[in-house]
């Protein structure tokens, strides 16, 4: 384990407009042990601004993973992978497609665009829980991830 | 019987002949005159008789040489009866002493002979007996003149001498012209009957002697003389009985041959016209005057069962015809009187067993000279079987009459493009009220413009290949302009004479717009179908999400403070979690129930046996469970949607499983093949069905039993029949209250592997 780990939260960034499946996010990541930092923007636009420090976000902390909704307001979540894959800045940020689109086509946009991974939300809460834990474990444990800026 | 009797006649004229010459002989002994005038007489009475039987019969002679030599030889019996008178001592021509009668006797002899030369010369030419006799007379008056006025005549005896040389050659002159005339008669020999032939060679030959002969006397009654004279008369009395025989005998033989021929053509006349009359399939009967039968011919027999002898003298309106036509009849009759003929009458004839028969007759008269009836002729032909085949013909037309005008369906005509007949039906059709308001039209124009072309090429193919058009949808345009959709097909037919097309049109309105309620309500249906499909996905789908979130928390809610709260709470929220579970499984199930139609693959070979072994892998845990035994036959490959093959086999797998007695469930899967399709049995030894529910089972959220008894929610046999009914088949179950199920199903086997 890295020593950044354990002295710094990871800044996760989920971007998610419904506030039921942002709550249960929250409870698994609490689960999950790691200490991270979950911030919650609603919509695209939101997200993007987010991302960019723009706007009311001039402060924003850069996330270190990006757990991102396909079917958001405003600006759709595969508009904002789009954009955020194809920014030189934030391309580098693994996006975590969590969805509960199970669509074929769904999957296949998605891997286009450069998503890292893709997951369709479980149905039973437990199975929740558990793939919001493993999600944790993985991408900030397993995973080497990027220098930040 | 000929020859017998001419035998006789010859000894006969033999006998006679020598009893004339004995008696002659001895006349000479005394008077050498006397004797030679009777010996001349008798030649020239001979003569005499030749000329007169020739004369007499000289229409009837036919034999043109003899008819010749006959009057040539009054000439010559002519000249010897004046040698006769003028020979030496009869006193008659004093004057011209022993010369005449040798002179007269050349005269004689050359006549003579050159009648039987030229005679052969007309045996196939035409003999005019005037100019013969014509020239004959002539000559024989330069003759006499020449012998008694001019007396130039060659003298043929000086006294004391003999005969002169002049003589002597003359009479060898006139044998070699016998001869010719001989050589000549033999070379015409076909001309003659053997027997006159015979006659009047041997007269020739006989006067060939009879001048040889008379060239050897020196004096005058010599012995030659006599023999000469002698020979004279035999060859007249020969020539005489050769006129005789051809001129009377012969023709009255002959005669009576003709007769007799006569007699046998006219008999076989007879029979031939008996022989046609009975052969002919006519009918003829010959009446006399008043009305009664002479001649019945055998057609006649047969048909009315009554023998010529039955009716031969009785009364033809007695006989044979029918009461009510005697006066028809009978008028005929009296026209035949008058001087008319009738023919082509239909009649009745009335046959001896009472029946009738149906008669085309004929009456004709046959008169005398004056033009009264002398037979009347009835000739007639049967056709009474004429009539009947006639008869049926109208009957069998007015049967097909009937079902053109009473046919429902339009049957018309046309010829050259023309309508020459339209039906009852399709008059109406077209909007007539007679079918002359659309004779005579051009059938085009009963078409609808956008049709006429197709209409017209049918109209040019069907006269051309002579086979029917095939029956196709057209428009008509009715008098009254109003447009109406017809199915109609076409067959070329001989129309009086002509070539046209019989048509064949049914008014398909009312069937198009069936058709068109059909296929709107289908369309209806399947797209209502369609909706529900879409419904039923679109809801459960959306319902996942709200769903998702009752149940998360529920969960999350009895998770952080179950046992927490008040024990009530712990209930509460105990159900809060069971409903959501089972509305989670019935919004799953509902979602999987309107997929198998949505999400329905297409088909492919399925290898049933693969996927029954994959299926029953992924029950593994569930099998082993329940200590189950799985059997099962060799599947064989189907076409088939394997996803969804495969959920079948695992909800009936599932049920077989769920639905258990204590014993150890048992299943067995078999398959075999019936009527082209596969049937699938799926038998277990569980509860079993009772068959009263045996429908309701496959009902969408049927449930027989209570959620505590066994869990699900009743869809799984609905997703099962939904998914064999896609595939084209059908499945139901066999079963008995307690005592296991078996689920039967069919799928169709457009096969790939047989």
């Amino acid at each position: 384990m890295d020593a950044k780990c354990i002295l710094k939260p990871i800044e996760i960034l989920l971007i998610e407009d419904n506030p039921g499946d942002v709550r249960l996010t929250e409870e698994g990541l609490k689960e999950g042990k790691i200490l991270n930092n979950l911030n919650v923007v609603s919509n695209g636009v939101e997200a993007l601004a987010f991302l960019r420090r723009e706007g009311e976000h001039t402060n924003a902390p850069r996330p270190e993973l990006i757990l991102l909704d396909l079917n958001l307001p405003r600006k759709d979540g595969r508009e904002v992978l789009a954009e955020i894959k194809n920014d030189d800045n934030l391309k580098r940020i693994p996006v975590v497609i969590l969805t509960s689109s199970e669509a074929e086509q769904d999957i296949i946009k998605s891997y286009n665009l450069h998503a890292n991974c893709y997951i369709t939300k479980p149905l039973e809460l437990d199975q929740f829980i558990s793939v919001v834990k493993n999600i944790e474990q993985f991408w900030l444990t397993v995973v080497k991830l990027p220098p930040g800026d | 019987m000929q020859d017998a009797s001419s035998k006789t006649d010859i000894y006969r004229n033999i006998a006679f002949g020598v009893a004339t010459f004995a008696a002659l002989y001895i006349v000479r002994m005394d008077n050498y005159l006397l004797f030679h005038s009777i010996a001349e007489l008798f030649s020239i009475a001979v003569v005499g008789g030749m000329f007169a039987v020739t004369w007499a019969s000289r229409h009837v002679l036919r034999n043109n040489y003899l008819l010749l030599v006959g009057v040539s030889y009054l000439f010559v019996g002519g000249f010897d009866l004046l040698h006769t008178l003028g020979y030496q001592g009869m006193g008659v021509f004093p004057q011209y002493g022993p010369n005449l009668s040798p002179q007269l006797w050349l005269c004689a002899r050359s006549i003579e002979s050159c009648s039987l030369l030229m005679a052969p010369f007309f045996l196939k030419r035409r003999l005019r007996i005037e100019i013969l006799l014509l020239v004959l007379t002539a000559l024989s008056a330069v003759l006499l003149a020449s012998i008694f006025y001019w007396k130039n005549f060659p003298v043929c005896f000086v006294e004391g001498v003999g005969l002169t040389r002049f003589k002597v050659i003359s009479e060898y002159v006139i044998c070699a012209v016998l001869v010719v005339a001989l050589l000549l008669l033999l070379k015409h020999r076909d001309s003659f009957d053997k027997r006159v032939l015979k006659l009047v060679a041997l007269s020739i030959i006989v006067t060939i002697g009879q001048e040889l002969v008379l060239t050897l006397y020196v004096q005058m009654y010599d012995f030659y003389n006599l023999i000469g004279h002698y020979l004279k008369i035999v060859s007249f009395v020969l020539l005489y009985q050769a006129i005789v025989e051809t001129g009377v005998t012969k023709p009255l033989v002959l005669l009576s041959k003709e007769l007799r021929d006569k007699q046998d053509r006219l008999e076989m006349e007879r029979n031939f016209v008996s022989t046609v009359l009975d052969t002919t399939g006519a009918l003829v009967t010959v009446l006399d005057p008043a009305g009664r039968v002479v001649r019945f011919n055998r057609s006649c027999e047969e048909v009315t069962g009554y023998s010529l002898e039955e009716v031969r003298d009785r009364y033809f309106e007695d006989l044979f015809l029918v009461p009510e036509q005697v006066y028809e009849i009978k008028a005929v009759f009296s026209e035949l009187e008058s001087g008319g003929s009738v023919h082509d009458r239909e009649y009745y004839w009335l046959k001896k067993n009472g029946g009738l028969r149906s008669i085309s007759g004929s009456f004709t008269a046959i008169r005398d000279n004056e033009g009264h009836v002398q037979n009347i002729i009835c000739a007639g032909v049967d056709i009474t079987k004429r009539k009947l085949v006639e008869q049926k013909l109208q009957e069998s037309e007015q049967r097909y009459r009937k079902l053109v005008e009473f046919l429902p369906k339009m049957i018309g005509v046309h010829v050259n493009q023309r309508w020459v007949f339209i039906n009852p039906a399709g008059v109406k059709l077209l909007g007539a009220k007679h079918e002359r308001d659309l004779l005579g039209k051009d059938v085009l124009e009963i078409i609808s413009p956008e049709y006429r072309e197709i209409a017209r090429s049918r109209i040019e193919q069907a006269e051309n290949n002579g086979l029917p058009t095939p029956e196709i949808q057209q428009k008509f345009i009715r008098l009254d302009g109003g447009k109406v959709d017809v199915s109609i097909s076409g067959i070329p037919i001989n129309y009086q004479g002509e070539s046209g097309i019989f048509v064949f049109a049914e008014d398909i309105s009312a069937r198009k717009k069936a058709e068109e309620e059909l296929r709107r309500s289908h369309d209806e249906l399947e797209r209502s179908n369609a909706e529900l499909e879409q419904f039923a996905y679109v809801a459960s789908h959306d319902l996942q999400e709200p769903l998702r979130m009752v149940s998360s928390y529920v969960g999350l809610i009895e998770r952080r403070y179950k046992g927490k709260l008040d024990p009530d709470a712990d209930d509460f929220i105990g159900y809060a979690v069971d409903g959501a579970k089972r509305m989670k499984m019935l919004i799953n199930d509902l979602l999987q129930y309107s997929r198998v139609g949505t999400h329905g693959k297409m088909f492919g070979p399925v290898d049933c046996e693969k996927l029954l072994l994959e299926v029953l892998e992924h029950l593994q845990l569930l099998i082993e469970d329940n200590e189950a035994t799985i059997t099962h036959d060799r599947l064989p490959t189907v076409i088939g949607d394997d996803v969804q093959l495969a959920r079948l086999f695992q909800n009936l797998i599932n049920n077989a499983l769920k639905f258990r007695k204590d014993d150890p469930p048992s299943i067995h899967i078999s398959v075999k093949p019936n009527n082209g399709n596969w049937l699938f049995s799926f038998q277990d030894n569980g509860i079993g069905v009772s068959p009263k529910f045996a429908d309701r089972i496959f009902e969408i959220f049927q449930r027989l039993h209570g959620s505590e008894e066994y869990p699900g929610t009743g869809i799984g046999l609905a997703i099962c029949k939904k998914i064999v009914e896609r595939h084209g088949g059908r499945i139901w179950v066999q079963s008995e209250q307690g005592n296991g199920a078996t689920f039967i199903f069919i799928i169709p086997r457009q096969d790939s592997d047989s």
